[in-house]
């Protein structure tokens, strides 16, 4: 076969380079180091100032607790998103009827913003709102809660908000995944006395694997980046109680404090990359392995 | 596909991709100051079309759009500042000028302005409150020194438009009037038989009684970071002018820390105790400054936090019932002062923008009688310019006049004093009503949060 080393392809991929390092990879790399200054509004210098930023960071109640409603987030809907889409996957590849409707019935948060999803819950999830007054009237009245006003439980509401949103979308996936697997496999499974649950762990776990893992990738990185749910939702409060990064970002360079938000956007930055490599290594191995 | 055929697609591909981004590109270009929002307003487009002789404000007759940046929310509560008839008269008059509204959206607002300012690229009119704007927006130093521009002649009290180093950096149409306070149903206050509160005493009795009755004495619509504020900024700001008028002087040169002045936790303290001992409804982190028409207006609440513009906004809303509002009796002797806010809506011009001259001519054709008189048509406000009428207000606007603004017994609001940005001590504020900080605990994160952003700001002691 012919090397395709000609000048041209080199040539061609320069706009794309272009754009990458100006947009990208320049801003990146001048991120790293307006993370380590002074930078603040108003002030007509900027001064070098170490891990000044970081310390302030990690020393500050405040952001450490933004830190962990983050991560706490993004566990959840990892969860949450995975289990909910791959079991409604699993209910609209049978041979219901309806299922193809049921399949767009599912999907359809997705495609709808997040501004507009808070704003339709925020009175859904008000405690004298539909939610509570459901509970209420089905004899579930324990259950009520200060849903987003209660800071034990905030993070959980946004976080099942999140979930009832994205859960089609996930679905999608799995759904491809299972469409992919072989009829046969089922019905050799089925001669060799197989029961539902041995074929699930056996057959339709191992195989979903590719959608599963970009599934997790996908959930878990957009957990930690998670900042519209809250945003609309809350907007990081009642107080604190719902902070996360991402709001915290926005917040400081809202504010001027453009130093210490370019830190904190580095700080997560830095989280997505050291969580998200091994688990995609992780993944993409045991995917080989299968 | 053969080898080749696939190469030459994929060449031809290339060439298309590369082609429609050069397009793109320079569409972008092209449009910059026609489709993008007020933002991009000072870009090269209007430049073009101003040309150099507009600094001159005479000589050739380019068109020349005159920018006036102020946020959503000054535009929607100082109405007249920017009434509409004005604008029109002005533009008649000056028909080679257009006036164009920048609007900023309200938590962006400060750090737009200042951005802006810093990058040498300002509108050619800055809309601020004006303590706000000598501490935030540094006026001496960015702002065009306007002390001896023939409007400064029109102007009733020009102390009222000084700035600390003598000189006058705005105009502003008004005299401050109206203020904060506790805003009441006033005809549910006569049907059971409530007087307006003298002490904090008498206050949680009307409280208690109105609790017995059924009626939620205190609505908190504290959803909204910046809503509790109210309370605190009107009692701290009497507090320190009636018994440390150096407080906030000391506070800023970091001589005494927020959470060393007990009146500010007695404050915070009863203002917490409303909320938990039943007089609030519980759902005040669920409830929003819009939320106020609605729950005023269905009797099932007496009592809020509020201004002047609520009473009226209640008013217009709800014909039938009369509101008013006094002052917070929170401390000794509070209750016979109106605490009133900063000057808002004055008028600045930037040092860098592009159009000096013609923002000159703006400022001078609305310092005139006619021009404040036509304001009126908007909201009414007392005028600081001479010779023009008198406002004619509404029944409590006039009473609060009378009897607090004329006879001098008001008093600053905190957030006058203060040169950093206070939203930090609003969300521990929330932090209080979730039950996560005692008001103690509120002053002490605050101290904190204060000391570092004098710091970043490069104040003196910090």
């Amino acid at each position: 076969m012919r090397r395709t080393g000609h000048i041209y392809t080199y040539l061609l991929t320069i706009p794309a380079l272009l754009l990458f390092g100006i947009f990208f990879v320049g801003p990146s790399v001048y991120s790293i180091y307006y993370s380590l200054t002074d930078w603040v509004i108003g002030k007509d210098s900027v001064s070098f100032i170490g891990l000044e930023n970081y310390r302030t960071i990690f020393g500050s109640d405040e952001l450490t607790h933004a830190i962990y409603n983050t991560f706490l987030y993004a566990v959840i809907v990892v969860i949450g998103k995975n289990v909910n889409g791959l079991l409604l996957a699993l209910a609209v590849n049978t041979r219901m009827k309806l299922k193809g409707y049921f399949r767009v019935i599912f999907f359809l948060p997705c495609v709808i913003s997040t501004i507009i999803i808070g704003l339709v819950f925020v009175p859904v999830l008000h405690p004298n709102g539909i939610l509570n007054a459901f509970l209420g009237n089905i004899g579930l009245g324990f259950l009520q809660q200060g849903w987003l006003v209660d800071t034990k439980i905030v993070m959980f509401s946004i976080a099942g908000v999140s979930i009832w949103q994205w859960s089609g979308y996930h679905m999608v996936i799995y759904l491809a995944g299972l469409q992919g697997i072989p009829d046969s496999y089922y019905e050799a499974a089925k001669i060799d006395g197989a029961t539902a649950v041995q074929s699930f762990f056996g057959i339709t776990f191992p195989m979903l694997a590719p959608a599963f893992n970009i599934n997790m990738l996908l959930s878990l990185i957009g957990g930690l980046k998670v900042f519209s749910e809250p945003y609309a939702l809350t907007n990081g409060g009642p107080g604190n109680a719902s902070q996360v990064i991402a709001l915290e970002v926005f917040s400081k360079f809202g504010r001027g404090q453009w130093g210490l938000g370019t830190a904190l956007n580095v700080t997560l930055a830095i989280f997505i990359s050291a969580i998200s490599i091994p688990v995609l290594y992780f993944m993409r191995k045991r995917e080989v392995e299968e | 596909m053969g080898y080749r055929m696939k190469n030459r697609l994929i060449k031809a591909m290339g060439i298309f991709l590369a082609v429609a981004l050069m397009a793109v590109g320079c569409g972008q270009t092209g449009n910059v100051g026609t489709e993008q929002g007020g933002n991009e307003k000072n870009g090269e487009a209007e430049e073009e079309k101003s040309g150099e002789n507009s600094k001159e404000g005479g000589g050739k007759k380019d068109s020349v759009t005159l920018t006036v940046e102020a946020s959503q929310e000054i535009v929607n509560n100082i109405p007249y500042a920017f009434s509409e008839e004005n604008i029109e008269a002005f533009e008649k008059e000056y028909p080679e000028i257009k006036v164009e509204l920048v609007l900023n959206p309200d938590a962006q607002n400060t750090s737009i302005l200042q951005t802006k300012l810093a990058s040498g690229q300002p509108s050619d009119l800055i809309c601020y409150n004006k303590v706000s704007a000598e501490n935030e927006l540094e006026v001496a130093k960015n702002c065009v020194d306007l002390s001896v521009e023939p409007f400064v002649e029109n102007i009733a009290d020009k102390e009222i438009l000084t700035a600390p180093d003598g000189k006058i950096y705005g105009f502003a149409f008004e005299v401050k009037t109206g203020g904060m306070g506790v805003v009441y149903n006033r005809d549910l206050f006569e049907e059971k038989g409530l007087e307006v509160p003298k002490t904090y005493d008498e206050f949680l009795d009307i409280c208690e009684k109105l609790k017995g009755e059924g009626i939620t004495p205190f609505y908190g619509p504290f959803k909204d970071v910046w809503t509790f504020q109210m309370w605190t900024t009107s009692t701290w700001g009497y507090y320190a002018a009636k018994f440390e008028p150096d407080l906030w002087e000391r506070l800023n040169a970091n001589e005494i820390g927020w959470d060393e002045v007990p009146a500010f936790k007695e404050s915070l303290e009863k203002a917490y105790n409303l909320y938990k001992d039943g007089y609030m409804q519980s759902t005040v982190l669920s409830d929003d400054y819009n939320s106020i028409t609605a729950a005023m207006g269905s009797k099932e609440y007496a009592m809020t936090v509020g201004s002047n513009t609520t009473v009226r906004d209640l008013l217009n809303a709800h014909p039938d019932i009369k509101f008013d509002m006094f002052p917070y009796p929170v401390y000794e002797g509070e209750e016979e002062y109106l605490t009133i806010s900063q000057l808002d809506a004055e008028f600045f011009i930037p040092k860098d923008a592009k159009h000096i001259e013609e923002a000159k001519a703006f400022l001078n054709f609305m310092a005139k009688p006619e021009q404040c008189d036509r304001a009126q048509n908007a909201a009414s406000f007392v005028p600081n310019v001479k010779g023009a009428k008198e406002p004619e207000f509404d029944d409590f606007e006039g009473r609060l006049y009378e009897e607090y603004n004329k006879t001098g017994k008001t008093v600053l609001e905190m957030n006058a004093y203060m040169k950093v940005d206070l939203n930090d001590l609003w969300v521990y504020f929330q932090d209080m009503f979730a039950g996560v900080k005692t008001p103690e605990e509120v002053l002490i994160s605050w101290d904190a949060a204060f000391e570092e952003l004098m710091k970043a700001k490069g104040i003196e002691n910090f």
